[in-house]
């Protein structure tokens, strides 16, 4: 759904055939979001039926003509509305980690708290990553799209966060009702 | 550059022993930003107090650049803290009847440098701070994350071997927050070994390492890789 | 801005930001000083006063020959003319004298030998005159006078005006022949000085063919030493041959014990005051803990703490020293008058003009004030530099126990009570060594009692307020039950606060009850002795004991007699002299009529034989003090000097006497004149006829004796409460002196309450918040004030009779060598309560209102 929004917002800045569409795509959201080119071609193809884009044929020497895609009106209606629509879905709770908690050994807390650790370790270590990453982005402020970079930086870290503070409080709980029955 | 063998600290509340801090050991490299996490009453802020030389360890051993900091008087400690360590707190500790550039000169002033001699390096670290206008604001007429950074100037005024920081932010808002956690880590990556005391991983991720501490004991040591690049 | 710079720089801010804290330390030490220095400044005028007197009315002279205080005859002048080495001898009659114009002024009056006078001292008239050589020449003419500069200026007296003097014939009129400028003889009595033909001055002072002093100059490159001697080998015993410092020594060790008292309770002003440093040091450290515990973070090591610390107390007493000088100054100049009339009317006449300010007391006042208020910081200020740096960081709450918990108090409370017990026993009964007999070691016993009283306080106050909890109006009552609390959480402190107080109520009835017991035993005394109707006395009846005026005609009695209504009239006379080396006092009476309706008290002796050993023979009774100071009794014999030499007399009984501290003797007149041949009287006790008015026959009395003299004819009991009342004066400035501790007291409790209102900004917050009125905020500081008080005036109370019994049983007795009976003051303990309650509650209104602003909203999010 929000890949369709996604494309109809970087038509309504600029008209990009599709492979130049590909490439805006992944610097602005690839971070979180990695589509391939079929992908992309399938979803202009439906936009298309929709009457939200429409393409121009742009001649080329010695290849197939390019296609030229751009926003039709129904589409920028159809994107702004959206844009200012709040979003209903929250984040999904279905999660890997939940799955490997709901088989863990009941009579033997150990194995699972040292998941746990191990699980947090990689977190605060995916946190580094994010954060050098922020801090070389915060180095080159003249970068076009720097803002919108760090801020879905900031939403990667505090959800690790949050993960991180689940997986604490998991781990104390686990300790507490397990630590008992032992 | 900071070595501690088997620390521990147990202090009497009322009639009962607590045990603030376990056999803990500890190499901490130079070069390094160390986070130290854990629930409250882990013991974190102890361990930071000992390398500090706030506080002496009931038993084992601290050395700090291979001196050591246990079982030398209060004044010997009182040294080696104004010289060799920078204290950044989380309540800040300015003193509110001084000027920021007062505030940052108050250790080379306790070690009898005359003031007009500190000054100008004072102002220049303010300065670097982004504080270049506010040199003579007293702290009640500073926000809280220029507090925080009048606080940095004044742990960083001694060039000290080791900048410790005890939940440098948990008085300040994210944004905040980041812009004193980009300093420590630009200072960082200038080669400033940091340990600090946090609860927050967000925090931690601007480190190199961070140990956890459970129940005064030393639960897990993890190493993030490099600084940034 | 060095280190010290720095410390200054962070001190005067923080002398600054708690203003009314500074203010109160300044003000409480400031007081301190000043009563040290006043008190000091003023008992060292009236000594120097009495130096400049003597050393100008001497003149040249090195020597003076002195004898019987009723002088001495003329032949001995001519004796001392006559030994090797004596330059000039020149006689002097040396005698009071009042101005009778207007409001009645009094004077020394000198009589000189207007020949040889000018040798030895040199008198300068006034610009008009300049060209007489000699001003002396003119007073060739008897019923000439000459007067100073200072008094023809105050009283409008010009040249060959009448003035009319006091004398022993009643009032005379004298001519002013010339105007002294003050210099030289004329300075003495600060200017209160009339000089006259010593001829003309013996008739009027009832002296003829006697002289009261020789005045000796010395011929070039004779030794002192070696004239004093032949002089006094030429003269019969019972002379002195002192030099004008020598006789100056004598007054100030006669005065030394009234004005040591004094010394030593103004030293207790500075104590109270030390309590005030030691809780405004005590709540500034504890306010700046988080101060403290950041600098010593940051690598202030506990000596720079310390330094920081004992920095702004010293800064802060230096200031308040000062002040203190400078107050004490003013207070001196404005004292130095009432305490020189005391001394007057006590001990010997001075005309204190002004004071005169030494170098030592303004040092000592800043030494005793700067010392005070460090010693009393140290405590606090060590402690200041043990706060943990962890701890202070973090606002670990504070906990004022620590090291003066109450056990250990308590202990120390009893170690020093038992020291001012053991100190009062060696007081009292090892008077061998000198160390043991002083006043100062009296008063350490005291101090040590007080002290230890002081170290019990947070014990007392605590079941104070439990068992002011249990009074049933208060036990259901919310700000009862908050200020009792409040008053528990910062025990320590407000037990010093309390301390304070119950110093200075200490003070005051400790004061209170030995006046009261004193005058008690005195009046018990004039009741027995004195049984007169009406007294007729040359003086007012508060000088009729020690202080000398102008005496009448002993054949008076015989004119009293004729009034209408009297039956009898029979004389007392009282000179001083000098017994083996002390000042005793002569008290001469009529044995057979006063045997007829007036008895001694007497403690060792036969009572009913004494009118037969006594009249008409060479018998003396002797006052308790004078007995066991020259440790005679009844059977002994003591020799006394009398103007035809040295006469033994018996000691028939030792009887009770408040007349004179040092001892006083009494004699028949008969005898008394048969060897003083003393014509003069100084009081008169007269009898009225049964069924008569003794008003009328007063008044009448007064009519005809007191047209032409100053005379006092009072009914005896008026006379006793006019007596009652010069006591009560005598202590004015011990009262004083306790209104002045209390004040600082009360600063005490301001820095106190003020200190917790600040702590307890977000309590109140909180109280107000729910619902609290302001008023009831207010009236919970200023209930614990009251109590505060209440505790210390209570123990004060306690302290103070234990303190005053003390004073009793040493001071008195050593003064009076007998005991006199502690007599409980009821009615100004009543007082002392009223005094702590009221002053306490005023005291409370500051830090009440602090409270009462309190905002609500700042205090909740209050840090």
């Amino acid at each position: 759904m929000s890949v369709k929004f996604a494309m109809l917002g970087i038509l309504a800045e600029k008209n990009l055939h599709g492979y130049e569409l590909k490439s805006s795509f992944d610097e602005k959201v690839g971070e979180f979001w990695s589509l391939n080119y079929g992908q992309i071609y399938s979803t202009l193809d439906r936009l298309e039926k929709e009457d939200l884009v429409t393409h121009d044929r742009q001649a080329q020497d010695r290849r197939p003509d390019k296609k030229i895609y751009s926003i039709t009106g129904k589409g920028r209606t159809e994107l702004e509305e959206w844009l200012s629509t709040p979003v209903h879905k929250v984040r999904a709770l279905r999660d890997e980690f939940f799955i490997k908690l709901v088989f863990m050994d009941r009579k033997d807390p150990g194995p699972i708290l040292d998941l746990i650790e191990k699980q947090k370790a990689h977190y605060l270590k995916q946190m580094n990553r994010l954060t050098n990453r922020k801090v070389s982005l915060k180095k080159r402020p003249e970068h076009a799209d720097s803002l919108t970079a760090e801020l879905l930086m900031d939403a990667g870290l505090f959800h690790a966060e949050a993960d991180i503070k689940w997986l604490t409080l998991c781990a104390s709980k686990i300790k507490a009702t397990m630590g008992e029955n032992t | 550059m900071i070595e501690i063998r088997n620390a521990g600290k147990k202090y009497l509340q009322g009639a009962r022993e607590v045990h603030a801090l376990r056999n803990v050991s500890l190499r901490i490299k130079s070069g390094e930003f160390l986070s130290i996490m854990g629930p409250s009453g882990s013991g974190k802020s102890t361990l930071l107090n000992l390398i500090g030389g706030l506080d002496q360890p009931t038993s084992g051993e601290i050395f700090m650049d291979g001196r050591p900091l246990h079982g030398i008087s209060d004044d010997e400690l009182t040294l080696i803290r104004r010289r060799r360590v920078g204290f950044i707190f989380q309540f800040f500790n300015l003193l509110p009847i001084l000027t920021a550039v007062e505030n940052v000169c108050l250790p080379l002033l306790l070690e009898g440098i005359p003031f007009t001699r500190i000054k100008p390096k004072a102002v220049l670290l303010l300065e670097q701070m982004g504080l270049g206008e506010r040199t003579e604001h007293r702290p009640e007429q500073l926000s809280g994350g220029e507090m925080q950074r009048v606080a940095i100037a004044r742990a960083l005024i001694t060039e000290p071997a080791v900048l410790l920081a005890d939940e440098p932010t948990g008085n300040l808002d994210s944004h905040t927050s980041e812009e004193i956690f980009l300093l420590l880590s630009n200072l960082n990556e200038k080669g400033q070994t940091i340990v600090m005391v946090t609860h927050d991983s967000k925090a931690a991720a601007y480190g190199t390492r961070v140990i956890t501490l459970k129940d005064g004991a030393l639960a897990e040591d993890v190493s993030l890789g490099g600084a940034p690049s | 801005m060095s280190i010290a710079n720095l410390l200054r720089h962070i001190s005067s801010k923080h002398v600054r930001f708690q203003k009314a804290q500074t203010f109160m330390s300044i003000a409480g030490i400031c007081l301190g000083v000043a009563a040290i220095v006043s008190i000091g400044i003023v008992n060292k005028s009236i000594l120097r006063s009495f130096e400049d007197s003597f050393i100008n009315s001497t003149g040249r002279a090195a020597l003076q020959v002195t004898g019987a205080q009723s002088g001495f005859p003329e032949a001995i002048l001519e004796k001392v003319q006559t030994v090797p080495g004596v330059e000039y001898a020149v006689p002097v009659v040396e005698t009071d004298g009042l101005l009778s114009k207007g409001k009645e002024r009094s004077m020394m009056i000198l009589g000189v030998d207007v020949l040889v006078d000018s040798q030895v001292r040199s008198y300068s008239l006034a610009e008009e005159d300049a060209d007489i050589p000699d001003p002396l020449l003119f007073l060739a003419k008897p019923d000439s006078i000459l007067v100073t500069r200072t008094m023809a200026d105050r009283e409008g007296i010009k040249i060959d005006q009448k003035i009319a003097v006091e004398t022993v014939q009643g009032t005379r009129e004298f001519r002013v022949r010339g105007i002294l400028n003050p210099e030289g003889p004329a300075k003495v009595m600060g200017g209160n000085l009339a000089l006259m033909d010593i001829y003309a001055a013996q008739l009027a002072f009832g002296k003829e063919g006697r002289i009261d002093r020789v005045d000796v100059s010395l011929l070039r490159g004779e030794k002192l030493e070696t004239v004093k001697q032949r002089i006094e080998a030429a003269l019969p015993a019972g002379y002195t041959v002192e030099t004008p410092i020598g006789r100056t020594r004598q007054i100030e060790s006669m005065l030394s014990n009234f004005q040591t008292g004094l010394d030593l309770v103004s030293f207790f002003a500075i104590i109270v005051g030390m309590y005030l440093i030691y809780n405004a040091v005590s709540i500034s450290i504890v306010r700046r803990r988080k101060e403290i515990g950041i600098l010593r973070a940051l690598g202030a090591t506990r000596g720079q703490v310390m330094r920081l610390f004992l920095g702004e107390t010293l800064f802060i007493s230096i200031i308040a020293s000062a002040l203190g000088v400078g107050l004490g100054i003013l207070f001196a100049e404005s004292i130095v008058g009432i305490l020189g009339k005391i001394i007057s009317q006590m001990y010997v006449r001075t005309a204190v003009t002004g004071i005169s300010i030494t170098w030592q007391y303004p040092v000592l006042g800043i030494v005793c004030g700067v010392v005070a208020s460090l010693a009393a910081a140290v405590l606090p200020v060590l402690a200041g530099s043990r706060i943990s740096p962890v701890s202070a960081i973090r606002s670990v709450p504070w906990s004022e126990e620590g090291f003066l918990t109450g056990r250990r108090l308590n202990t120390a409370s009893a170690t020093c009570i038992l020291l001012a017990a053991a100190v009062f026993c060696l007081y009292r009964y090892a008077d061998w060594t000198p160390l043991f007999r002083s006043t100062s070691f009296l008063f350490s016993s005291q101090l040590f009692l007080l002290l230890g009283m002081s170290l019990f306080m947070p014990t007392f106050l605590k079941g104070f307020i439990s068992l002011f909890h249990r009074l049933p109006l208060l036990r259901h009552n919310s700000m009862g039950m908050l200020a009792g609390l409040n008053l528990r959480k910062n025990l320590n402190r407000n037990a010093v606060a309390v301390a304070a107080i119950f110093f200075g109520i200490s003070v005051f009835v400790n004061s209170a009850g030995y006046v009261h017991s004193s005058k008690e035993s005195v009046m018990t005394w004039l009741d027995a002795v004195v049984r007169a109707d009406i007294i007729v006395s040359d003086g007012h009846p508060s000088s009729s004991t020690n202080a000398q005026t102008v005496p009448m005609p002993l054949d008076m009695w015989q004119d009293i007699e004729k009034v209408p209504g009297v039956l009898s009239a029979d004389p007392w006379r009282k000179l001083y002299m000098d017994y083996n080396g002390n000042r005793v006092l002569l008290s001469i009476i009529d044995m057979v009529r006063r045997a007829e309706y007036s008895h001694f008290m007497v403690t060792k002796g036969d009572e009913k034989k004494l009118l037969g050993q006594l009249a008409r023979r060479d018998n003396v009774v002797v006052s308790e003090p004078f007995a066991s100071r020259f440790r005679v009794g009844p059977g002994d014999t003591i020799t006394l000097p009398t103007p035809t030499g040295l006469v033994r007399f018996g000691v028939s009984a030792v009887v009770v006497d408040y007349l004179y501290d040092n001892g006083t003797v009494y004699l028949d007149l008969d005898t008394f004149q048969r060897h003083w041949g003393d014509k003069l009287a100084d009081q008169f006790s007269v009898r009225v006829k049964p069924g008569e008015n003794i008003v009328q026959v007063r008044d009448a009395i007064q009519k005809k004796l007191g047209g032409n003299r100053k005379l006092f004819v009072l009914p005896v009991q008026e006379f006793k409460d006019e007596i009652r009342k010069t006591m009560d004066q005598t202590f004015i400035f011990n009262y004083a002196l306790s209104v002045v501790t209390m004040a600082i007291a009360c600063f005490g409790i301001i820095v106190t309450l003020l200190a917790s209102v600040l702590e307890r900004t977000r309590e109140i917050g909180i109280l107000r918040s729910i619902g609290m009125l302001r008023r009831q905020v207010s009236g919970v500081v200023v209930l614990e004030s009251i109590l505060m008080g209440i505790a210390g005036g209570i123990l004060g109370c306690l302290a103070g009779i234990v303190t005053g019994w003390i004073n009793l049983e040493g001071a008195f007795r050593a003064n009076y060598s007998s005991a006199a009976e502690y007599f409980i003051p009821y009615g100004s303990i009543l007082w002392a309560l009223i005094m702590s309650a009221g002053l306490s509650a005023l005291a409370g209104i500051y830090p009440a209102r602090r409270a009462a602003k309190t905002d609500v909203v700042e205090a909740l999010t209050y840090e």
